[in-house]
């Protein structure tokens, strides 16, 4: 079945519309269904992911990176969307980092964490805040206020090395 | 108290009382936290014994979790083809859980308001399902659950990036907050596709009765957050109330243009709906849903009284297949379904010796 609106493509959205008394069905590839701002039904992937990842693939150097603790290669995380275990994170940080802001606007955690990681945590956010005021310090020139923060943080710092990160 | 799926198939889910605000048009709230265990692969990428040591730790923290303790908690492999039917029409697992079912299990709260789905495609999916517009009570119940499963569990999670998710789309909070919305006056004012794109563009999705990769049916639509990192839990909660309530505004004045400019037809179509669902003999349930969505504007618009809307609930979810014959007892082909579901209806409509009636002076009027 071709797609009710290009006859181009195959339809692969089905989609349903009461008109009046009558029920319309229409069948959309999905091309259409996204201009119409329809969702799509993946099985394999969700679709925003695959689309993301379709469109950042040529990063050919990439693909042969390897997590050391699950064995799953860059090039299969990019067939399937989903990733092996926690430490691929760290294995594909420098290709994730990217990939989650282009899926969520943002790569920085904000909201709960883990009670264990609490305290660590807050300090770390702490820590970013800090980073920023810096900039801006230095930014204006005010070094005397640039080597306070910096001692704050160094002081952060030494704390949650000890408490966190076992 | 363990309840078994034959005592479930017996009444609706207790989400679906339709007590809360907004009920006649929000079906529904839910909120899920994907959680995973810290130090073992997920669950595509895990062997068996893996899975089953995600499991037994999974289970373990359940039966310390003060609002699990007393639940149910089941094993996809025990239970048969029509069980892990039921279970997804009752919106307590996923088709995917469904599918493949080797060590995977669902653990199900007494009054199936919280549920816990383990080794899906994260080891942990907790889920809370309110009735209405409460999906910052749901976020609530869930955030409880999460803190007592945190108390016995390790989870998978890194200060930059937060809960480490199997996909990357679920990174961060892990928090997916949706409602379940009625809107036949948009689409019968033909601006659904409008509404929809606007929601997509204030970064929400759209999407159907079963969720991610679901056929609309019956007008309703769900409505949910894209993004999970880097925004907060409340945050995300409050901003789909904002939305949800934005497109109630647009579904009440389409419904006000309907009643304003197509008022008998609007009330035919309700009449006429409410008509073959107490009088067929035999009816898919996708039919139910079209009839059902009609009746349930009826009801808003107040063309139809005395009809609560937990009934309407209760019908469009009592008479999907698996629930039918998990209710009759037997398995039934298509074709029997249809004949026992138009009978069920028809019970259900005319229970309590009550009917439903039109305003007497505008039915008068009308004819």
């Amino acid at each position: 079945m071709l797609c009710d609106n290009c006859g181009k493509e195959p339809a692969r959205v089905h989609y349903k519309e009461m008109k009046g008394n009558e029920i319309t069905e229409l069948h959309l590839c999905e091309k259409c269904a996204l201009e119409k701002g329809i969702q799509l039904p993946h099985k394999k992937q969700p679709f925003m992911i695959s689309n993301i990842l379709a469109s950042m693939a040529e990063e050919v150097g990439s693909d042969i990176i390897r997590c050391k603790s699950c064995g799953l290669s860059y090039k299969e995380f990019r067939e399937c969307g989903r990733l092996g275990c926690a430490d691929c994170y760290e294995a594909f940080k420098e290709q994730l980092k990217p990939l989650l802001r282009r899926i969520h606007g943002s790569n920085i955690h904000v909201g709960k964490s883990p009670r264990q990681s609490q305290d660590v945590f807050e300090k770390r956010r702490q820590i970013e805040n800090l980073k920023v005021e810096l900039t801006r310090a230095i930014e204006r020139e005010d070094f005397e206020k640039a080597a306070e923060i910096r001692d704050k943080i160094k002081e952060l710092e030494k704390i949650s090395e000890d408490a966190g990160d076992n | 108290m363990l309840v078994t799926i034959e005592q479930m198939a017996k009444s609706p889910s207790p989400w679906l009382a339709a007590e809360s605000e907004l009920s006649d048009s929000v079906v529904s709230s839910r909120v899920r936290l994907a959680r995973n265990v810290e130090g073992l692969p997920y669950a595509h990428r895990a062997n068996t014994q893996q899975l089953e040591q995600s499991l037994s730790l999974a289970r373990e923290a359940i039966q310390n979790a003060n609002s699990l303790k007393t639940g149910s908690f089941m094993l996809m492999s025990e239970l048969d083809d029509l069980d892990r039917q039921f279970l997804v029409e009752r919106h307590l697992i996923s088709h995917e859980h469904a599918e493949n079912s080797s060590t995977r299990a669902i653990a199900i709260g007494d009054d199936e308001m919280i549920s816990v789905m383990i080794n899906e495609e994260d080891h942990l999916r907790l889920q809370s399902i309110q009735s209405g517009f409460q999906v910052m009570e749901a976020w609530r119940l869930v955030d409880r659950l999460d803190d007592e499963l945190d108390a016995s569990l390790k989870y998978a999670f890194s200060y930059e990036w937060g809960y480490l998710s199997a996909c990357p789309t679920n990174t961060g909070t892990g928090l997916r907050a949706s409602m379940l919305v009625h809107l036949p006056g948009l689409i019968l004012t033909k601006q659904i596709e409008k509404v929809i794109h606007s929601i997509t563009q204030m970064g929400l999705a759209v999407r159907g009765f079963f969720g991610e990769g679901s056929e609309v049916v019956g007008n309703l639509f769900q409505i949910s957050n894209r993004t999970s990192l880097g925004t907060s839990e409340i945050d995300i909660v409050q901003s789909l109330e904002k939305v949800v309530k934005q497109v109630l505004e647009y579904e009440r004045r389409a419904r006000d243009i309907l009643l304003r400019n197509a008022r008998f037809e609007i009330e035919d179509k309700v009449w006429r709906a409410y008509g073959i669902l107490k009088y067929c003999r035999k009816v898919t349930w996708k039919d139910v849903m079209s009839y059902a969505s009609a009746v349930r504007l009826g009801v808003s618009l107040g063309v139809i009284d005395g009809l609560p809307v937990a009934k309407l609930n209760e019908m469009i979810f009592m008479t999907q297949p698996a629930h039918l014959q998990k209710r009759y007892g037997r398995k039934m082909d298509p074709g029997e379904r249809d004949v026992v579901r138009a009978e069920m209806i028809r019970k259900m409509l005319t229970e309590d010796g009550k009917q439903a009636s039109g305003d007497a002076a505008q039915t008068g009027e009308a004819s």
